[in-house]
């Protein structure tokens, strides 16, 4: 039986990690790129990762075709230095993050996916996790579906 | 909207740019990439065009891009205004055939960059002549709808300003268009004029006033008479005083010639006219236009579906144009509109595969 064909109009997840010039404007012409096009952001970050400020990670769902026009379109950006896109769900897209329980309550990262972690939430640490950000943010649903009391994640690396 | 205006630092080009931004057509955050050729003079002044910009416009202008290749071209709506120009010595005549020769591999360049890195989705609005050869190569590549030459809402602006002009009013009160083929086929669809305040019969009685008994049988010959005797003429002054005595169809052809022939170009016009069309895409707008278009049976001519590129007025949006708008045409315009749409056909000819519409064969002499 022959493999479906995916729907080439569908909609996905992408993680794009920009290096803009480090100036008031940057972030808005980048958004505006998005805006005009009807696309909003998953998530949004900005913030020196490796001590190069004018980074900014985020995450939105287009069809390829939209997300390539977006890419094309904030590369021409004169604030835009460079520019990496890779579906969500790629492995070159890395991400970390730190969740804490309430009190007493016990957490792992569930079985299968591809993170390393550490921490005893049980016993008041937090759980550090790092891994592809498709892991890390399915690490990050689990904890919110255990009751976790504050979730942090954050794209470390796209390549 | 991001706007991309190749050839931007042409004379058509930096009017398109400057009108963009004096009219306020493009938000801020928009960007406008002005495209030059890398390798060509064109290259270096780009980047010195951006400046002067910046430097000209920093409290309204959009964001500012230049890129000097093909495939660098990026944008929600696409102005091809680069290539070769008509001549402008007094007397050297129009040979579109040249500027066919001159022009097809910058149209074809592009057309295939766009096909290739394109959105899918860009609308092209073709200034460069032949305007006909343009809108086919580019339609033959990108889509029949996404493509449009502006060249007939250009013509259309100065019939109905020739007319409002002889009316003693302004251009806003006139209504009508030009169809057929931008230059010297151009058609007067003198049927399509509207006149603000007149209701029908007061306008029949306008019309026929204006048109002074002609129709448009002898309009080609009038044409090249016109053009004959303004040649012949060495005062500049009066040669254009004598058109200012012509009707306003034959007004529309020959102003606009004698303008070049002057050395002048119509840069201002011709951009104006451009940027009407980008700033009803801008605005999300559908509008009543005319354009040069790459049609596929819309509409009948001679009464036969015309498969081809012809100036005809059309709905434009902002994914290209739509539905035709003419109608059943009295017989001397639809002659004439037929006349342009062959040698429009044997102009784009050699170089874009035409259509299953020939039309019969006749002596356009």
């Amino acid at each position: 039986m022959s493999e479906p064909v995916a729907d080439p109009s569908a909609p996905r997840s992408w993680v794009a990690l920009v290096q803009c010039l480090d100036q008031p404007g940057a972030l808005m012409a980048l958004a505006s790129v998005f805006a005009e096009r009807g696309v909003n952001f998953s998530s949004l970050a900005t913030g020196a990762l490796d001590g190069r400020p004018g980074t900014i990670a985020l995450t939105f769902d287009a069809s390829e075709r939209r997300c390539q026009l977006l890419r094309r379109a904030a590369e021409r950006l004169t604030v835009v230095r460079s520019l990496v896109l890779r579906p969500f769900d790629d492995p070159g897209a890395r991400a970390a993050g730190v969740v804490r329980m309430p009190p007493g309550i016990a957490f792992r990262p569930p079985d299968g996916l591809d993170v390393v972690w550490s921490g005893d939430s049980a016993a008041g640490e937090p759980v550090l996790v790092e891994g592809t950000l498709a892991d890390v943010a399915a690490v990050a649903s689990a904890a919110r579906e255990a009751g976790a009391l504050t979730i942090g994640t954050v794209v470390s690396e796209v390549r | 909207m991001d706007v991309a205006v190749i050839g931007a630092t042409g004379a058509v080009g930096r009017q398109v740019c400057t009108q963009l931004i004096e009219r306020r057509a493009l938000p801020t955050t928009a960007r406008l990439q002005l495209v030059g050729r890398r390798g060509g003079s064109s290259a270096a002044a780009t980047h010195g065009y951006r400046a002067d910009l910046i430097d000209a416009y920093d409290e309204i202008a959009p964001l500012f891009d230049v890129a000097l290749d093909p495939d660098e071209v990026v944008a929600d709506v696409i102005v091809v205004a680069s290539g070769a120009t008509l001549g402008t010595k007094p007397g050297q005549p129009v040979d579109r055939a040249a500027l066919a020769r001159a022009n097809h591999a910058m149209f074809a360049a592009y057309a295939e960059a766009l096909a290739e890195h394109g959105s899918g989705d860009e609308v092209v609005i073709v200034v460069t002549n032949p305007v006909e050869l343009g809108v086919a190569t580019m339609a033959a590549r990108l889509g029949r709808h996404r493509v449009i030459g502006m060249g007939a809402w250009l013509d259309t602006l100065r019939f109905r300003r020739e007319i409002a002009h002889s009316l003693g009013v302004r251009r806003q009160r006139i209504g009508g268009f030009i169809a057929g083929q931008h230059g010297d086929d151009a058609v007067p669809l003198w049927s399509s004029v509207r006149i603000r305040g007149l209701v029908e019969g007061e306008r029949d009685r306008t019309v026929a006033g204006l048109r002074a008994g002609r129709d448009l049988a002898g309009f080609p010959a009038e044409i090249a008479a016109a053009q004959a005797e303004l040649l012949a003429q060495q005062d500049s002054g009066r040669a254009f005083a004598m058109v200012e005595a012509w009707p306003p169809d034959l007004r529309t052809v020959t102003r606009p010639w004698l303008t070049h022939q002057s050395g002048a170009r119509t840069a201002v016009g011709t951009a104006n006219a451009t940027v009407d069309l980008i700033s009803a895409l801008a605005d999300g707008r559908e509008i009543v236009t005319a354009g040069q278009v790459a049609l596929a049976g819309e509409t009948r001519v001679a009464g036969r579906p015309v498969h081809g590129v012809l100036g005809v007025p059309v709905v434009l949006g902002p994914e290209g144009w739509g539905e035709v708008l003419l109608g059943d045409l009295p017989p001397d315009e639809d002659a004439l509109l037929a006349r342009a749409a062959r040698r429009i056909a044997a102009t784009v000819a050699p170089y874009v595969p035409a259509g299953p519409y020939v039309p019969e064969e006749e002596s356009d002499e």
